[in-house]
């Protein structure tokens, strides 16, 4: 069972367990969650009724844990700022599904402030509109670890421009950070712009990036049609194929089948 | 018994006409080979018999059992019976072999396949295949060797069980080993299906496998000579260099006008 947030709320963490919340705010909401030291929970935050603006505040104490999967399927444009900060050996798990069927902004910035702290953020965005996201992970302690791995699939007019930052501090020794960046762009209307960065002041750290930003060959849609796959069925295998890595990133296993059945959705929506 | 009918075919890529009136007729059960030196049009014409969207047939026509073909769409061709087993298959990225395998097997069918009986067929073709377990997992030719990308092409032929199989050097880049599994993986489906084979090879040694019961022999977007099993030896023991002397007359002074103008009208490798 879903509960519905449809004003400015505060919750305080101090039980493991599975959080549903679904946002119903047509101007601006503010989420504020604090984990108590050592919690661990997972949920979902369904934004499908938000418009305007929402405001996730975030704060995990020692220890803790969140696994969380945020869906975008607004009907309205809808900016999303979100603000963590993650204390000694926190760990944070954020998946982003972005169906938005309107424009849509997000700025996430995420604070490693101590020692082992760490982010897993996977976003999947399958952008018909304009999107602007930005994300940034600021590490400032040592043996702190960052993944930002972002896929998407650009169609119909949309125009999808992304900055992703990894900011290593002088100091913050031994951590890592790692960007993995794919974006398939569909049809000559179709626009994709990526910024990678990684800032790093410290010698030993291990980062890395990798951005891919492709167009459907016509020899890839060729040989998928001569197996018999029509055009629509080859894109949404190809679609499908570009997406599906999100899934990994979710422990939580119902919240795969759900993820993977609203992709499968999406995909059909798009391509009948 | 089925039959593809090949008439006049001219075939126009960017603006160069590379066949200028091929007449083929393959029946089921029966083997072709499709020889010609490099750069001559066999993959051009097994292209245009697939639809390839580049390849235009400027004239003549395709028939699949008296039905004229030429302006089906490459998955209309495919569901109605042909396979082109191309001779540099595409790598895909993100979509795994057994998601495009049931697609395409489903794609065929009117009720989709169930899990099981789909997992044992592409177990068993995995097997016969030689290739490794891990195959259904990883993405479409990505990272595959030269040989890998082969083998998953007649992989592919085992499960769609096609009506005309069209295989462009499938035999190229398979060490000696592999050619024997590949040939007899082909043969396996001609029997079963009793299908008919159009196959482009440049080596003797498969065709030894894999018989053929007709050789055709294109040059410069034509066919120059035709003939049985003793053609496809005859050229494996002495070239190509004969049979453009003998039937090649007008074929020949083209190519020297072509040298005089300082360009050269076909590739050798
Ligand atoms: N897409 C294309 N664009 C431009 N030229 C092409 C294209 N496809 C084929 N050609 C040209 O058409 C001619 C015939 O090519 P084709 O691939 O059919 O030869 P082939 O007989 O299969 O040769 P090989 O034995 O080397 O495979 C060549 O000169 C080739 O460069
Ligand atoms: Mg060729």
């Amino acid at each position: 069972m879903s509960e519905l947030l449809d004003r400015d709320t505060q919750l305080v963490v101090s039980r493991d367990g599975f959080y549903h919340y679904e946002v119903q705010s047509q101007d601006t909401l503010t989420l504020h969650l604090c984990l108590e030291e050592g919690v661990s929970v997972s949920g979902l935050l369904d934004l499908a009724g938000a418009a305007g603006e929402v405001n996730l505040q975030v704060a995990l104490a020692k220890e803790a844990q969140c696994s969380l999967l945020v869906l975008n399927q607004s009907q309205k444009p809808l900016t999303v700022f979100e603000e963590v900060c993650l204390k000694k050996k926190a760990v944070y798990e954020i998946s982003y599904g972005e169906f938005a069927a309107a424009k849509g902004k997000r700025v996430s910035a995420y604070h490693l402030s101590e020692e082992g702290a760490a982010l897993n953020l996977h976003t999947a965005i399958l952008c018909g509109h304009e999107a602007d996201i930005t994300q940034i992970a600021y590490q400032n302690a040592p043996a702190t670890e960052a993944q930002l791995s972002t896929y998407g699939i650009v169609v119909e007019e949309g125009k999808l421009s992304a900055a992703i930052t990894g900011k290593i501090v002088k100091g913050a020794s031994g951590s890592q950070c790692q960007q993995k960046t794919k974006i398939l762009t569909l049809g000559d209307r179709a626009g994709a712009k990526v910024i990678p960065q990684l800032l790093i002041d410290e010698n030993e750290v291990q980062a890395s990036h990798g951005l891919s930003i492709g167009q459907l060959e016509e020899a890839s849609l060729y040989y998928l049609q001569s197996r018999g796959l029509s055009e629509s069925e080859a894109l949404r295998l190809v679609a499908l194929g570009y997406l599906k890595p999100i899934l990994h990133s979710l422990k939580e296993s119902k919240l795969q089948a759900h993820l993977e059945a609203l992709l499968q959705k999406k995909v059909s929506e798009l391509w009948t | 018994m089925s039959r593809l009918t090949i008439t006049d075919l001219h075939v126009r890529v960017e603006d160069k006409e590379i066949l200028k009136g091929v007449s083929l007729t393959l029946k089921s059960g029966e083997i072709h080979a499709l020889m010609g030196p490099n750069g001559n049009g066999k993959s051009t014409l097994l292209a245009a018999i697939m639809g390839h969207p580049r390849y235009t047939v400027t004239q003549g026509d395709i028939f699949l059992d008296d039905v004229s073909i030429k302006d089906w769409s490459v998955d209309q061709r495919s569901k109605a019976g042909l396979f082109l087993g191309m001779q540099t298959p595409q790598e895909i990225s993100g979509v795994t072999n057994a998601d495009f395998l049931k697609a395409a097997i489903n794609a065929r069918r009117e009720q989709p396949i169930a899990l099981f009986p789909f997992i044992k067929a592409m177990e068993a073709a995995t097997k016969k295949l030689g290739m490794k377990e891990d195959l259904a997992h990883r993405f479409l030719n990505e990272g595959f060797s030269g040989g890998e990308k082969k083998r998953n092409e007649i992989l592919q032929m085992v499960l769609l069980k096609p009506k005309f199989a069209l295989l462009d050097e499938i035999d190229s880049g398979l060490d000696v080993d592999a050619l024997k599994v590949v040939s007899s993986a082909i043969l396996d489906v001609y029997k079963e299906e009793s299908c008919g084979l159009l196959i482009v090879s440049h080596y003797g040694r498969f065709y030894d496998l894999v018989t053929p019961t007709h050789v055709h022999v294109l040059a410069e977007g034509v066919i120059i000579a035709e003939g049985d099993k003793s053609l496809a030896d005859q050229i494996d023991a002495k070239g190509y260099d004969l049979l453009l002397k003998q039937h090649g007359v007008e074929i020949k002074k083209e190519r020297e006008k072509a040298q005089l103008l300082g360009t050269c009208a076909r590739s050798k490798k």
